[in-house]
């Protein structure tokens, strides 16, 4: 078979690395905003990111300061990068592009369930007004904490603890992000969301497709969904 | 000899055994689709070691050496062969667990691919080294090939049967120590003259590494590493994570785990207001778990239970009489009880998790599997589909859980696996089991763009077709939550008073409706909206007259699948896959299903490696043939190629075919495959054995190859037709009787399949010695590449097309048998 996995593999293996040096995150930053989230300039056929704050904060947060040292070097790559625990940071363009999904405004209070590395809390952070955050794994919750307490981040609030029911003490919330689903929502959290707020959850496996659904809550409290088409996984090219 | 025999013996049974058990320690260990690849390849080691003998065979048994010199060094050979088998069965398993492979992150990494090959590397040394014993064994003594032939199958046979009841036994991470253990024997029981003679400077040192090998794995067994990517090992990082108890079994290694944070109810409306209760999660091999809920009797705490898709046929027939297939944790048995049904029977095939819902965790579970149990529950250990064709009871309702995890169900994990309960043929039998105004409900993981269910409804569609007085159209509904979707298929028509039903349940749920009778487009797509309303409209194309020219327009390959091609999980096509590359480039990586492709792969790569391991010797050979050796026929090296190429291929293909077929008569899978498979070898065996024995029988008027291969192509034509209704006809009847006829009809076909190698052999021994290991080495060959290729023809074409190619490879063999008969100069 022509289409072997092995060569489109090879080939995607070599168009993955940027080319820009691992020291120059700015530069990088800015690569990785312009070919592989941005709407007007991405160029693998992906739907990009249109909204120009979304960008912004992307170009902003130091995605590289929320990835092990030794893989900063690869932290603008479009991909997930492993966080210790079995965990992953999402790879730029999810969070990018789960992002917009939600329409963050600057008046806005987000609920994220799955803390991580606190890449997404900052990204969310960088456009609304408060971001209460839950992570399970305690140390993953805490390092967290301490990171975006050390960038500047004063908007985020970190929890410890199980998100399955929310954060009641905060809710209604504008917007909710589910960064896992393993076979429901949990009720609790529709019950947090305000009506016409938005909530987003990537649903698939860590380092597979991931196909995003947008759960929306009308104003008259009942609730719809979006299939938004699935994520591809695969790097950018580095020459377009 | 005769100890070299039975070394051969206990060699072949642990070789059958590890390649068993490899599989079984991979399925615990990962689940991805390079495991079938990398176990695929690695037992191309048996090829190898007919091409290392080849090339090493003048040195070894070369006609310059006296008969001493030669046993000698053939005995060193076996027993260092054995010994290295022996050792690398651990030893290569612990290795490879230090290769940093993760197939997840093949995509980045090109250093993936490079571990790839060093884990077929590592992990083909054992077959390597096992099979070479064997080789050496067969060049050593090919005048009596017929017995070694026959211990050899002997010892497979009864080392597959073993295996498969030893892992009720002992635990998995002991497995391989039985099997090492196995092996030293082979080896000490090979050294027999030397206890006799007492010759301890060879004995002694022999021993005390056996003993000194598996007294230490005995109380340091092999640790078995468990991707972190699984079920199992995301749910131990919970903080408050325990595993509370511990299963194996042929079946899969069961663990309980105990978590606040477990909660599985697939299907769960997004408008559910109660909360989910306490549950326990079951894994089968580190993944697809099952949930035991906390159940104390209050069945009102389990209302959150009525708001899942597949709760729909509860709202349309009165208390029922169900039928849950699939019963796991007990998820579908408790939604049965709050709906209140009048009698539930739970059917499970892996008894061990009876076992631990009904003793261990009684109290949390709330009896409901218990012999005692207070709830209309009664729990059957049985295979789905085998439970249905047996059953004489009939149901108001019939429920066929999710059975399959949903990120193997997204991964395309199963997508090799055969299914018999979402096949026409099983629909039908569910069908015919249903009470007048009954139903079947089937409940799936929903995939973009979906694909599940539309080839469910046309699975449907079909078996209502061949149904007396169905009417498809009017006895089909569909619908679908955000994650699963649910097809109920009544025996009546859905009438108004149904339709309402449907309509209501699922607006107050915020599910969709895909299909009823009647139905208007415009109420499909409304809460969980999709880019247009795919499921209708297939729904509609598949019952209307362009419904063929809708499955040769869809994407993915969503035809109803059929118990001679039940491979449901396999949704690829080639066409729109290369189409789909060409317009959408790398984008459409995401709807690639993995499974298919790298078994085209896995076949690629094993047949070059193989060309190569059979070419090598061929090179040095020829030099040799007409130099060294001696012979009066003009039979040609291609000759020898093609003849032990199509018994491979012919043996591998039936052998693969028939596994499948008695699968549905004996119906669990375990017990299938090992007698089924035992029965095989055997038979063939004991044909191998009586295979010489044809040439004094002065009646005989055909060639002995010619009456073999005669028998077993007409046995196994005869069998396409007439398995089916022997089949049916005892389908009801117990276990022992349904393996007694299994054994009977295996029998004759094995008995006849057993011959043509050891005929072969025997000609080359009296012709062209010289070829044997050659020989020895491309039936090693062509078994893997068979193995591989059968999958990828029973997928594409039906395993009755894999039967019939097999006659056609089996009566090429023996014509080409006869050619060099007949070239043969007295």
């Amino acid at each position: 078979m022509k289409q072997s996995f092995f060569i489109l593999a090879t080939f995607l293996l070599l168009v993955t690395i940027p080319p820009h040096s691992a020291g120059d995150f700015d530069s990088d930053r800015d690569w990785m905003v312009k070919r592989q989230i941005d709407a007007e300039s991405i160029t693998d056929g992906r739907i990009g990111v249109k909204n120009k704050s979304v960008l912004e904060a992307m170009r902003r947060v130091l995605r590289h300061e929320f990835v092990p040292a030794h893989l900063k070097s690869r932290a603008y790559v479009d991909m997930p990068l492993p966080i210790g625990y079995d965990q992953t940071i999402s790879q730029p363009y999810i969070v990018a592009y789960m992002t917009e999904l939600l329409d963050p405004k600057k008046e806005h209070k987000v609920l994220e369930v799955g803390t991580g590395s606190g890449y997404q809390a900052a990204v969310l952070a960088e456009l609304v007004d408060h971001v209460y955050t839950i992570e399970i794994i305690k140390e993953l919750g805490e390092s967290a904490e301490k990171r975006l307490k050390r960038l500047g981040y004063k908007n985020v609030t970190v929890k410890i603890g199980d998100g399955y029911f929310g954060w009641e003490e905060h809710a209604p919330y504008d917007a909710i992000i589910v960064t896992a689903a393993p076979d429901h929502i949990p009720p609790m959290l529709i019950h947090q969301l305000k009506p016409g707020g938005k909530l987003c959850i990537p649903v698939g496996g860590r380092f597979r497709v991931q196909n995003l659904t947008l759960v929306q809550k009308t104003e008259s409290g009942s609730v719809m969904t979006r299939q938004v088409m699935p994520v591809s996984f695969v790097p950018l090219t580095g020459k377009h | 000899m005769r100890f070299y025999f039975l070394s051969v013996a206990l060699l072949a049974g642990s070789i059958i055994a590890y390649e068993i058990t490899l599989v079984r320690l991979f399925s615990i260990a990962q689940w991805h689709h390079f495991a079938h690849m990398i176990i695929s390849l690695a037992l191309l080691g048996f090829g190898a070691s007919g091409t290392a003998i080849s090339l090493t065979q003048r040195w070894l048994m070369g006609n310059q050496w006296k008969s001493d010199e030669i046993e000698r060094r053939f005995h060193n050979a076996y027993t260092i062969c054995g010994l290295l088998y022996s050792i690398s069965v651990v030893g290569c398993f612990v290795l490879h667990q230090y290769v940093p492979f993760n197939p997840l992150m093949l995509v980045w990494q090109p250093s993936q691919v490079l571990s790839i090959f060093v884990l077929y590397l590592i992990l083909s040394l054992p077959f390597f080294f096992g099979a070479a014993c064997i080789g050496l064994a067969l060049l050593r003594f090919a005048g009596n090939v017929n017995r070694l032939y026959f211990f050899d199958l002997f010892g497979s046979g009864i080392g597959a049967l073993g295996i498969i009841v030893t892992m009720y036994l002992i635990p998995p991470a002991q497995y391989l120590t039985l099997i090492s253990a196995v092996g030293f024997c082979a080896v000490l029981i090979a050294n027999w003259e030397s206890w006799k003679t007492r010759k301890w400077r060879r004995i002694v040192p022999i021993s005390g590494l056996a003993a000194a090998f598996i007294g230490y794995l005995l109380f340091n067994p092999v640790s078995i590493k468990i991707s972190p990517y699984k079920g199992l090992s995301s749910t131990l990082n919970f903080p408050d994570a325990q595993v509370l108890n511990e299963r194996h079994s042929p079946l899969g290694v069961l663990h309980v785990v105990r978590s606040e944070l477990i909660r599985a109810v697939p299907g769960l409306s997004l408008n559910a207001r109660q909360p989910v209760q306490p549950q326990l999660g079951i894994f089968t091999d580190a993944d697809g778990m099952t949930a035991i809920t906390d159940f104390r009797g209050d069945l009102s705490k389990l209302g959150y239970l009525g708001d899942t898709t597949s709760a729909l046929a509860y709202h349309l027939i009165e208390p029922p009489r169900v039928l849950v297939l699939g019963a796991g944790g007990g998820g579908d048995v408790l939604n049965a009880l709050y709906h209140g049904a009048v009698s539930v029977d739970a059917v499970e095939l892996n008894p061990q998790v009876f076992e631990l819902v009904a003793k261990e965790h009684k109290d949390f579970a709330g009896d409901i599997y218990a012999p005692d149990s207070p709830y209309p529950v009664q729990v059957h250990v049985a295979e789905a589909r085998g439970f249905v064709r047996a059953a004489t009871k009939q149901y108001d309702l019939i429920q066929i859980a999710l059975l399959d995890s949903v990120s193997a169900s997204a991964a395309g994990t199963h997508a090799l696996s055969e299914s018999y309960l979402y096949t026409v043929e099983a629909f039908t039998d569910l069908y015919q089991h249903l009470t007048p105004g009954g139903i079947i409900s089937i409940t799936r993981w929903l995939k973009t763009p979906p694909r599940d269910m539309i080839r469910l409804f046309g699975t449907a569609v079909v078996a209502l077709e061949q149904s007396d007085g169905a009417v498809p159209a009017q006895q089909l509904a569909m619908i679908r939550g955000w994650r699963t979707g649910t097809l109920l298929i009544k025996k009546g028509t859905f009438n108004a008073a149904d339709r309402a039903a449907v309509q209501n349940f699922c607006r107050e749920r915020s599910f969709d409706l895909a299909y009823y009778p009647q139905m208007p487009e415009v109420e499909a797509n409304r809460y969980n909206q999709l880019t247009e309303p795919i499921f209708f409209r297939a729904a509609q194309a598949i019952l209307s007259d362009d419904r063929e020219q809708f499955y040769e327009g869809y994407p993915f390959n969503i035809r109803p699948t059929t118990d001679n091609r039940p491979y449901f999980f396999q949704f690829l096509r080639f066409d729109s896959l290369v189409q789909m590359v060409r317009t959408v480039g790398r984008s459409a990586i995401p709807f690639i299903e993995w499974g298919y492709l790298l078994l085209i792969a896995t076949l690629i790569q094993a047949v070059l490696a193989g060309v190569v391991l059979i070419l090598i010797p061929l090179f040095f050979l020829r030099r040799e043939d007409t130099s060294a050796i001696t012979h009066n026929s003009r039979f040609t090296n291609w000759q020898v190629f093609v003849y032990f190429l199509s018994l491979g291929v012919g043996f591998m293909f039936i052998e693969m075919s028939f596994i499948q077929k008695f699968l549905l008569l004996l119906a669990n899978p375990t017990y299938a495959v090992a007698v089924v498979l035992c029965a095989f070898l055997l038979f063939a065996g004991l044909g191998s054995l009586f295979s010489l024995k044809l040439r004094a029988i002065k009646k005989l008027r055909q060639p002995p190859i010619a009456v073999a291969i005669g028998m077993l192509s007409v046995i196994a034509l005869v069998y396409l037709q007439l398995l089916p209704p022997i089949f049916h006809r005892f389908l009801a009847s117990s276990d022992t009787l349904k393996i007694a006829v299994s054994i009977g009809l295996i029998a004759p076909l094995a008995f006849f399949m057993g011959m043509p190698f050891p005929l072969g052999i025997d000609r080359l021994q009296r012709h062209h010695p010289h070829l044997i290991a050659w020989a020895w080495g491309i039936n090693g060959y062509a078994s893997v590449v068979s193995a591989i290729l059968a999958t990828c023809l029973a997928i594409a074409f039906g395993f009755n097309v894999v039967i019939l190619l097999a006659v056609g490879i089996y009566l090429i063999g023996g014509c080409v048998h006869l050619q060099m008969d007949r070239e043969i100069t007295p």
